[in-house]
This record gives C-alpha cells, sequence and structure tokens, in this order.
C-alpha cells in the first residue's frame, strides 16, 4: 500500500510555481522527501497536512483526501514547519489539550508515554514561555506522536536540535519505523541518515521531482564521492580529470566520484603542488548530491 | 471548550483587558458627568413613571455611547486574534489536530467577543448608575443582551474579513474601515431623513431592536435582520474556514 500519492500536482502562489507537476508515491516504512531550500518540500507537506489545496492533480494520503483521513480518528500525525504554542500553558497542558481536541480516550496515559518518547518528562509542568527552541521542536514532534498514528510526517524534524537530541530522534524514528509505522522525514541535511540503508527518498528540486531512489543508492553516491576544496578550482578540476577521474565543479568545489576509500591518496597526489584547503569523503550538501545523481541517471541511460 | 477557555484567557492577558476599560470608561465617564447632574437635580419625590420613563431615556442614551466603542473593539480583538494566529503558526498546528476548522474558527469568533461585553457590562452600569437614582435592571439587562449580539455579529464579520485578508495589518485595517463604514453609513441616513433604512444596517438594526424590547409591540421588531446578518456571517465563515481557507505557504 502506499501511504502518499501525489499525481501531476501543481501549487502557484501568485506567479510562483511551487509545485510544477509533481508525482511521487512513498511506500510503507520509512521515505524521505529530500531538497534544497524553496524546492516545494514544506508546500508537499502543508498539502498532505490539508493546511493548503493543490491547483490542480490529486494527493491521496493513506488512500484518502488529506482533509478527510484524520476524520475518523488520527491515523496521520504532522510536524509542520510552523508551529506556535500557548506561552502561559505547561507543555503537559498543551499535550492534553490536543489529546482532548483529538478525542483520544485515556488522555493521561497518552500524554505521558509521548513525553517520554521525546524525553520532555522533566519540562513537562514548565510553562511553555520557558522553553528553548529545541525544547518546542520536541513539544511539536510530540504532537504529532499524540493517538499513536499510522503515518507521522515530519517536517525539517532536525532543526533547532542539538547533536544529542538529532541523535535520539534518529533512533526514534528507527524504532516507529521497527513498530510498523510509516514515517515520512522531510529534509535537506542528509548526514542524519548516514546508517540508514533501508527506505525510500524522493529528491525535489524547484518543485519537480528530480528522481525517486533507494536511500542505500544515496548512501553509495554519498559514500563513493570525495569533495575538494582548494584554489583556483579550475586547476584542481584539470589535474583530477588528468589522473583519471571523474569529476565536476560545483559551485566553490570540485566533486570527485571514487570507486573505494584508497582513491582518496590518490587524489591527494594529483593534487600535488595546487594550494588545496580540504579533502572529504562522505559529506555532501543536497544540492551535491542532486548533481551526482541526475549525473549517475545519465551515466546509467548512457550505459543502457 | 478547552480551546475555546484557552482562547478567552489567551485573550484577557494584559494589557488588552485594561485597554479595553480605559477605553470604554474614557468614552462614557465625561458624557456621565453631564448627564448626572441632570439626574441629581431630579426630586427624590416624583412619580415611578417619570424616573422609569427617563431611566429608559438614560438607557437608550447609555447604549449610544458604548455601543461604537463595544463594535470597535471586537472587530479589533477578533481580526488581531485570527490574524495573529495564522502569522505565528498556532492555526497550523491546531487545524492539524481538530476535525472542524469551521467550528473551531466560529469558536474563536465567539472567546473574543467576550472581553467586549463585558466591557460593556462595566461600563454601562457605570453610564447608568452615574446617571439615574434608581437603577433600571431590566433595561439594563435588555441593552447588555443586544450589546452582547451586536458584539457576537462584529466578532463574526471581522473574523470572517481575517481569514480573508490572513495578515495582521491588512485585516485589522479592512475589519475597521467595514466597521466604521457600517455606522457612518447608517448615521449619515439616519441624518438624511431614510431612517427605516438606516435602521435595516446592523449598528442601528441593534438599537432599533432594543428599542423594540423596551418599547413593547408599538415599535416594529427588526430582530430578522439581525438574525439575518448574523447567520449570513457565521455561515460564510463556517464554509470558507471549512473548504477554502489556505493556511500555510
Amino acid at each position: 500500500m502506499k501511504v502518499v500519492e501525489f499525481k501531476d500536482v501543481y501549487k502557484f502562489f501568485g506567479n510562483t510555481v511551487a509545485l510544477d507537476g509533481v508525482s511521487f508515491s512513498m511506500p510503507q516504512g520509512l521515505s524521505l522527501l529530500l531538497g534544497p531550500n524553496g524546492s516545494g518540500k514544506s508546500t508537499a507537506i502543508n498539502i498532505m497536512a490539508g493546511l493548503i489545496r493543490q491547483d490542480r492533480g490529486y494527493v491521496k494520503v493513506l488512500g484518502e483526501d488529506p482533509r478527510d483521513v484524520n476524520r475518523e480518528g488520527r491515523r496521520v500525525g504532522f510536524l509542520i514547519e510552523k508551529y506556535w504554542f500557548y506561552d502561559f500553558l505547561t507543555g503537559y497542558d498543551h499535550l492534553m489539550l490536543a489529546a482532548k481536541i483529538l478525542g483520544l480516550s485515556e488522555p493521561e496515559i497518552h500524554v505521558k508515554k509521548v513525553l517520554k518518547v521525546v524525553q520532555l518528562s522533566e519540562y513537562a509542568h514548565k510553562a511553555v514561555g520557558t522553553y528553548s527552541k529545541g525544547t518546542l521542536q520536541k513539544l511539536a514532534i510530540a504532537h504529532a506522536l499524540l493517538g499513536d498514528p499510522e503515518l507521522i510526517v515530519l517536517d525539517e524534524p532536525f532543526a533547532n536540535l542539538d547533536v544529542e537530541t538529532s541523535a535520539s530522534l534518529m533512533n526514534l524514528i528507527n524504532e516507529l519505523v521497527r513498530e510498523g509505522r510509516s514515517v515520512l522525514v522531510s529534509t535537506h541535511v542528509l548526514s542524519h541518515f548516514k546508517e540508514l540503508r533501508a527506505g525510500h527518498a524522493v529528491l525535489l528540486h524547484k518543485g519537480k521531482v528530480m528522481c525517486e531512489v533507494e536511500l542505500g543508492n544515496i548512501m553509495r553516491v554519498l559514500e563513493k564521492t570525495v569533495v575538494v576544496r582548494g584554489e583556483p578550482l579550475e586547476a584542481i578540476y584539470r589535474a583530477l580529470k588528468l589522473a583519471g577521474f571523474r569529476c565536476f565543479t560545483v559551485e566553490d568545489k570540485v566533486l570527485v566520484k571514487v570507486s573505494h576509500h584508497e582513491e582518496l591518496q590518490e587524489i591527494i597526489k594529483a593534487l600535488k603542488g595546487i594550494k588545496v584547503v580540504d579533502v572529504r569523503s562522505g559529506v555532501l550538501e543536497i544540492e551535491d548530491l542532486l548533481n551526482l545523481l541526475v549525473d549517475e541517471d545519465e551515466i546509467n541511460s548512457r550505459g543502457s | 471548550m478547552k480551546l475555546i477557555a484557552a482562547e478567552v484567557r489567551e485573550s484577557f492577558r494584559f494589557p488588552v483587558p485594561e485597554l479595553c476599560i480605559v477605553a470604554v470608561s474614557l468614552v462614557v465617564i465625561p458624557w456621565t458627568a453631564y448627564t448626572a447632574g441632570r439626574a441629581a437635580a431630579l426630586p427624590c419625590t416624583q412619580s415611578l413613571t417619570i424616573i422609569e420613563e427617563y431611566a429608559r431615556s438614560i438607557t437608550l442614551r447609555s447604549y449610544g455611547q458604548v455601543a461604537p466603542i463595544v463594535a470597535l473593539l471586537t472587530t479589533i480583538l477578533s481580526s488581531l486574534s485570527l490574524a495573529r494566529d495564522y502569522e505565528r503558526g498556532k492555526m497550523h498546528l491546531i487545524f492539524t489536530l481538530i476535525r472542524s476548522r469551521g467550528i473551531y474558527v466560529l469558536s474563536k469568533a465567539l472567546a473574543n467577543s467576550v472581553l467586549p461585553i463585558l466591557s460593556a457590562v462595566y461600563s454601562l452600569g457605570l453610564a447608568i448608575a452615574l446617571s439615574t437614582p434608581r437603577f433600571p435592571w431590566l433595561a439594563y439587562s435588555a441593552t447588555i443582551v443586544v450589546l452582547s449580539l451586536e458584539s457576537i455579529f462584529f466578532a463574526l464579520l471581522s473574523t470572517l474579513i481575517a481569514t480573508l485578508a490572513k495578515r495582521l495589518v491588512p485585516s485589522l485595517v479592512l475589519s475597521t474601515l467595514t466597521t466604521l463604514l457600517l455606522s457612518t453609513l447608517a448615521g449619515t441616513l439616519e441624518l438624511t431623513g431614510r431612517v427605516s433604512v438606516a435602521e435595516m444596517l446592523p449598528p442601528l438594526s441593534f438599537r432599533k431592536l432594543l428599542a423594540a424590547f423596551m418599547q413593547g409591540k408599538e415599535v416594529h421588531i427588526p430582530a430578522s435582520y439581525n438574525v439575518v446578518y448574523m447567520l449570513i456571517t457565521a455561515i460564510m465563515l463556517y464554509y470558507y474556514s471549512e473548504n477554502k481557507l489556505e493556511v500555510s505557504k
């Protein structure tokens, strides 16, 4: 069963095209919606949450219209990019209010459970006005988990979180998937998913779907790419080409495709005499990933 | 209900109630200072009928002073509250939880008319108490009922405007202008002799409703106008927020 389906979806904000004929589907389990800022991720999530309507095309969430999916109890929980709380209420009061709005039976049990899951029990009885940004983010995540929804949609969940909390959120996502729930994460930060091999990813760029890939493929690309920064960039590019590497220039860096990590030494050797500032592998920005995947696609199609 | 209670509590946060009290007092007290002198001049031995009539007229005149400020307060509070929810993202979070957005927005309009109604209770009571030797409880209660209806009508109208305009400043400006325009239009029509038409428009239609309450059957009761206006506004607000309101960009 597809948990989310977008078919030829268009969304305009005045003259701006936010989604330009987007079609993708997400299976059960973990799915990522990747893309740089302004690629249309949040617009897609807001359509899924029923906060806005698409201008054309159709969208199904768990087989239903986004605005109807939660009518008979909570099936989808959302962490949306924009949220705000009453600062005079405590985190516990907020979750109790949300649990009552959702019509959950035994709201206290649900609230205590999600507070424990997001590790917020310590702050639960303090006014929200005293919370840090990270704690607010945890409270928003707790809202998304209330009512044990089948699908949890998290828009930029790692924003405002420190390394430790990000790691525990990643564990939580893995735990939810293991429990049999579907989790859809929208993000522009790839590093949190380094360890993951299973899952589905959709890459959005300028309101269009660039590609749909398995998460494992992304991670393979990530591992087999070396990023070189230095001056002059043209000299770095030429030296690497001369040494037989497949590489290309993106803004202030050269991306080099390697087949194994040992090639890093050969890259450093090839760059002898050129001012190199940084050579790294396994660290990519989402825009670079887009370039690499498009390049790989071209190579595959040429090969076939 | 808990959400409405939280909304009411939100509208009662410093300095909003304080500002409301100051606003209504500034309108009512200078005016009553003049009429209080006249009331004190009345001998206490006068017949009950005369006092009743006097009290009644004071009530009507007090209503005339309080009604515009109540309409304006409701307009400002309702439009600010909804637009602020939109801009801060509270609406986004709530709409992912609730099943009916229409009911939420309607109840939000009602929650925002509570403070202006309480301000009316205070200011009207103050005006009448300062002006008459005997407090006309019946007339006072009727006036409060009508002012509450008026407050709810303007809350619904301003919330509807805010759902369309969404942003803080446009919502505030548009809803305030609409309230002022309705009042000015009704006032101008009344001054130019077209009283029956003027009294069909919201601010004056509520005054006519009050007069009908207090004077009995000889005055045509324009309750139907007010009921129709309130229903149309509530239905539009419900339909728009349930089906058309886009809460994010």
